[in-house]
């Protein structure tokens, strides 16, 4: 660009730097949400991995079981010749007095070794730390960051609980691996760990080391039926594909802060293309072409756009880390604990920051810079021809938002895909925007009659102010709308999942209390035996017992869940049905042939009830009827469930994740609690009310939703500051015209009175019709997307508190906005003001 | 040696769903170095026509030729870098750029054009002497009288020695005094360069200074004596 011509371009950034500042600002914090959601993911899945790797070593395969492996198999194996394999035990232990959770695992030092796991390479400890770790009782070792943080020091004897039960333990050493040691983990010799998880002959698993496909069929045949073998990727495939539509989701709403983002440099970069409409027009005269115009707009917007991605990436670093912390959490909560979650990142994603902030901004600019662009110099002087082109352009853009509109719907209607109903959705959104314009316009006309009506001359100038400037209004009133229907979507969409969630809670757990034992698997469940439903079930306090079983199963194809049920009828009618392909589905589900799937696993595994799917158990392959699909907010990959009289059938086990008892009317639940307790002395069950669990279950979903709410905040933040900046933006812009009006003997009571109804009033339609924009995001958000992300269905709960919210907040932020141009203009002397241009 | 040429010039607007014809079949000729008054009316057309010669517009019909170069011939891009090398503007409204000194608004067509050296530099200087803003150089356009505002557009519309200056109203927003200034030194500079002017106004006050003097009225060319 031409010297001078900068010049006068950095001389109006310094006659209007808040512009510039609340645009970067838009940029910056759209950059950052979507830069903090990357690195919190990236973060979470390396350490995810390095987790893996730190532990797995050189295994290919993994020789697990749901019940765990016995020990006895290990020695077997290793008989029959497998020397390559390494038994495994893995529990976690809460430190007494800090409450953090802590993996321990347990390991045979000498098989170690042949996996050379980086932890173990490249640790210094001396022989003799290693030596205490195998002879020593209650020996472990631990990384000296988190030993730090919990002030411990090598000889340090400590308590850890396992469930109820108290172990003391001592720290002998440091790991001393570098970044290569597993963080937030116990190392401890089997025996002690077996003693410590009270998993005594028991292993988590074997993992092995198979070269060939021959040694890899040998080693099959070995494996007893309860027992399965899966490859060390398929673990990993697993977490990826449990947490894929999580983090896709995730990445979509941090998009949506972007778009948000993107609307405000849309207004920003329009309202000084229209403030500069004359520059432009003096310099098409001077001889500046179309293109060299359009040029100089879209390299502001691309300087705007390089310092607020650089800013963003800045502030997405930052933010990352809180997301990060709120992310591990969530995942702690609803898949698998992440001991070492820190930030993780590439250039490649750093770069990806910049170019998504940089093409958001050059999007946002291209139309204005076109506009720009197509400034005549016949027209120099006439900037009424602009806004009459708007006006009248307008009924046309409404056109083509409304055909936007439908678009979206059709695509949303036509597809299935994650990604293309978020691309529906924008498409939506950018059609709503469109027809801001015309609706604006219609809505002041209206407001002009009745204000006229109302206070005569006085009433009409507001309504007027504003739609005489459409050009610049319209625009504004289409950046609110959308970041305010977005802050509504978004709380709408929350609002309905939980409300969902505490429904379909309140209708499952029917059942007065819920017995079960906290253990050291990773569900935090150790199995209580059968035959102590029996017990309870004999109780004079006790109507019914049911229970469940719940249990993970490894395959190729990644984790399979199982619950096993015996219940009763009316415990079956609790499960929303949501497709049935057979008259009876209690009757098919006591059959031993039929079980149900919830929602999630029959979208992942595009299975629709009338299917058969085929399970692996310990009689060998089955198929089974899916007699139904029922609603189901668990996380993960989805479940299967079966009733207990199947799962005998087929799996040899007698234990029992959970029971739920249903008490006699009136009868005491301390009295029964008392008598459960007395069955398993010593066993510390833990029983809980419904209204306890319903409690701790929605304290896990307000977990499982910080990041979005999170979010949510910034999304709203965004809005709110893009609310204020334009409005501002608007009121500054009219110096000389508040001027004229002072100079004609305008009080500045009056002036301060105008100028509020005019930005209150903009502020205050934008949120009106930010109402319905928010209600359609909100209902996609629900009904569509969390559909096909996780296979929940929710129902969608239209509540009036985020509209009043949404348009109260459009109508402060347009006041607020007003405050400022107010008392300048109040202040100013209205010669000064005149000399303004 | 004619530097503008109109050949049988026709535009008209669309109004209210009626075409208005402001010029039907006009033809003109202006010779180097004359000085040309179109004098009319408010709405006459005189801004119009300005407008078709610097390509800024144009024509439904007809032709226009300024210094050898068919501007019908050019598209819209090449009647722009024509427009930028070739005329010098002066408009009523003054039209300066707000940001930029006095100094930097002279000095703009010549950056524009790529010929801003140390010479064309100096030579704007002597200009900006001679226009009686030497000591407002660095002044902001808000912070001058309109006579001053209306010296640097002239300055601004001379730097680059443009072979057409096209003034619209040069006069309009000032006093009569001011005005008769801003004429004369107009005048001399255009006569000094050996420059072609052609100035639309409605001020009788004008005519005296012009060569020649076209009246509009009706869309058509009514001769007057200087």
């Amino acid at each position: 660009m031409k010297t001078l011509l900068w010049r006068s371009n950095i001389r109006t950034l310094q006659h209007h730097p808040w512009q510039w500042v609340l645009a970067l600002f838009g940029v910056m914090m759209g950059v950052a949400v979507v830069v903090s959601i990357d690195l919190a993911e990236t973060g979470a899945l390396r350490s995810f991995e390095r987790a893996t790797e730190t532990l797995f070593g050189r295994a290919t395969h993994r020789i697990s079981s749901p019940f765990g492996v016995p020990d006895s198999l290990y020695v077997t194996l290793r008989r029959a010749g497998f020397f390559a394999l390494k038994p495994v035990l893995e529990g976690y232990v809460e430190v007494e007095g800090s409450g953090k959770r802590l993996k321990l695992v347990g390991i045979d030092p000498l098989a170690e070794l042949r996996f050379a796991p980086p932890w173990l390479e490249q640790s210094n400890a001396p022989p003799e730390v290693w030596r205490r770790l195998l002879l020593e009782p209650g020996a472990v070792l631990l990384d000296r960051e988190t030993g730090d943080s919990l002030g411990m020091v090598p000889g340090h004897h400590f308590k850890v609980w396992v469930g109820d039960r108290e172990r003391a333990l001592i720290l002998i050493g440091w790991l001393d691996t570098g970044a290569r040691s597993p963080q937030a983990t116990l190392i401890a010799d089997m025996a002690t760990a077996q003693e410590a998880l009270g998993t005594l002959g028991r292993l988590s698993a074997i993992d092995a080391m198979i070269t060939s496909n021959e040694d890899l069929v040998a080693l099959k045949a070995l494996l007893p039926g309860t027992v399965e073998l899966s490859s060390r990727e398929a673990g990993s495939v697993s977490v990826r594909q449990m947490t894929d539509a999580f983090y896709t989701n995730l990445t979509a709403l941090s998009l949506l802060a972007l778009l948000v983002g993107a609307f405000l440099i849309f207004n920003i970069v329009g309202f000084m293309v229209v403030q500069r409409l004359r520059l432009f027009g003096i310099l098409r005269v001077l001889g500046l072409t179309r293109q060299e115009i359009r040029r100089q707009v879209l390299l502001e917007a691309l300087i705007l756009g390089l310092a607020g991605s650089l800013l963003g990436l800045l502030a997405g670093i930052l933010l990352g880390q809180l997301m990060l912390t709120l992310l591990a959490r969530t995942l702690d909560q609803l898949y698998f604990p992440l001991p070492d979650a820190r930030l993780s990142w590439s250039p490649w994603m750093l770069g990806k920051a910049i170019l998504l902030g940089l093409g958001a901004t050059l999007a946002a600019a291209w139309k204005p810079a076109s506009e720009a662009a197509r400034v005549q110099p016949v027209t120099v002087l006439i900037r009424s021809a602009a806004e009459q082109r708007v006006a009248g352009t307008g009924i046309w853009l409404a056109a083509s938002g409304v055909a936007l509109l439908l678009a979206g719907l059709v695509f949303l209607l036509l597809t299935q895909g994650l990604e293309v109903g978020f691309a529906a959705l924008i498409l939506m959104v950018s059609g709503g925007a469109l027809c801001v314009p015309f609706l604006l316009l219609g809505i002041m006309k209206g407001l002009q009659w009745l204000g006229g009506l109302l206070l005569g001359a006085a009433g009409r100038m507001p309504p007027r102010a504003v739609a005489a400037s459409l050009s610049r209004t319209g625009v504004a009133a289409a950046a609110l709308m959308v970041a305010i229907a977005t802050t509504i979507g978004m709380t709408l969409m929350m609002h309905s999942f939980r409300d969902s969630v505490e429904g379909w809670l309140e209708r499952r757990l029917d059942a007065d209390l819920y017995v079960y034992q906290p253990g050291s698997g990773a569900s935090g469940r150790a199995e209580l035996d059968i035959s102590l439903g029996d017990c309870i079930a004999r109780l004079e306090e006790v109507a019914g017992v049911g229970s469940v079983r719940y249990l993970r199963l490894t395959t190729d194809r990644g984790f399979v869940r199982i619950n096993a049920y015996d219940l009763s009828p009316s415990a079956f009618a609790t499960f929303e049905l949501v497709e049935q392909a057979v008259d009876d589905p209690w009757q098919a589900f006591q059959s031993q042939e039929a079980v149900i799937v919830s929602e999630a696993y029959a979208r992942l595994n595009r299975v629709r009830a009338g299917q058969r799917i085929r399970l692996s158990t310990p009689k060998g392959d089955q198929e089974f009827l899916v007699a139904a699909v029922y609603v189901d907010y668990n996380a993960g990959r989805g479940i299967i469930s079966m009733s207990r009289r199947t799962y005998d059938r087929y799996w040899d086990d007698s234990g029992v994740s959970t029971f739920w008892i249903y008490l006699q009317p009136g009868s005491d639940p301390e009295n029964a609690i008392e008598k459960i307790q007395a069955f398993v002395p010593g066993q510390g069950l833990e029983m809980t009310d419904n209204r306890e669990l319903m409690a701790l279950s929605m304290g896990i979903f307000d977990q499982a939703f910080a990041v979005t709410a999170v979010l949510r905040w910034l999304a709203t933040l965004v809005a709110f500051v893009g609310v204020f900046s334009a409005l501002l933006a608007l009121q500054l812009e009219r110096t000389h015209e508040l001027g004229v009006l002072r100079a004609l003997g305008l009080t500045p009571g009056q002036l301060w009175r105008l100028v509020m109804a005019e930005t209150g009033l903009l502020g205050g339609v934008a949120g009106l019709l930010a109402v319905p924009m928010g209600v359609l995001i909100g209902w996609v958000l629900t009904h569509v997307v969390h559909q096909r992300a996780f296979g929940w269905t929710l129902s969608f709960n239209l509540e009036w508190q985020p509209l009043l919210q949404g348009v109260l907040m459009a109508l402060v932020a347009g006041l607020g906005a007003g405050v400022y141009p107010a008392w300048r203009m109040a202040r100013t002397l209205p010669a000064e003001a005149l000399r303004c241009e | 040696m004619p530097v503008v040429l109109l050949r049988r010039l026709a535009k008209s607007y669309l109004e209210a769903g009626h075409r208005h014809w402001i010029f039907q079949g006009i033809d003109l000729q202006v010779n180097l170095g004359e000085f040309v008054v179109l004098l009319g009316r408010s709405g006459s057309g005189k801004s119009t026509l300005l407008n078709l010669i610097s390509g800024i517009d144009v024509p439904d019909e007809g032709e226009v030729v300024v210094c050898d170069q068919r501007l019908n011939q050019l598209s819209e891009r090449g009647r722009t870098l024509f427009r930028r090398r070739r005329i010098g503007f002066v408009f009523q409204q003054f039209n300066l750029i707000p940001t930029l000194t006095v100094l930097e608004n002279v000095l703009l067509p010549l950056e524009l054009n790529g010929q801003l050296d140390a010479s064309s530099r100096k030579r704007s200087l002597a200009l900006m002497v001679r226009l009686g803003l030497g000591k407002r150089l660095d002044a902001f356009p808000d912070r001058l009288s309109g006579g001053e505002q209306q010296r640097v557009a002239i300055g601004r519309a001379l730097a680059h020695d443009p072979d057409l200056i096209l003034a619209d109203e040069p006069t309009g927003n000032l006093d009569l005094e001011t005005g008769r200034d801003v004429l004369q030194l107009l005048d001399q500079l255009v006569r000094e360069k050996g420059r072609t002017l052609i100035m639309a106004t409605h001020s009788q006050e004008v005519v005296g200074w012009a060569d020649r003097i076209l009246a509009i009225r009706r869309g058509r060319f009514e001769p007057m004596l200087p």
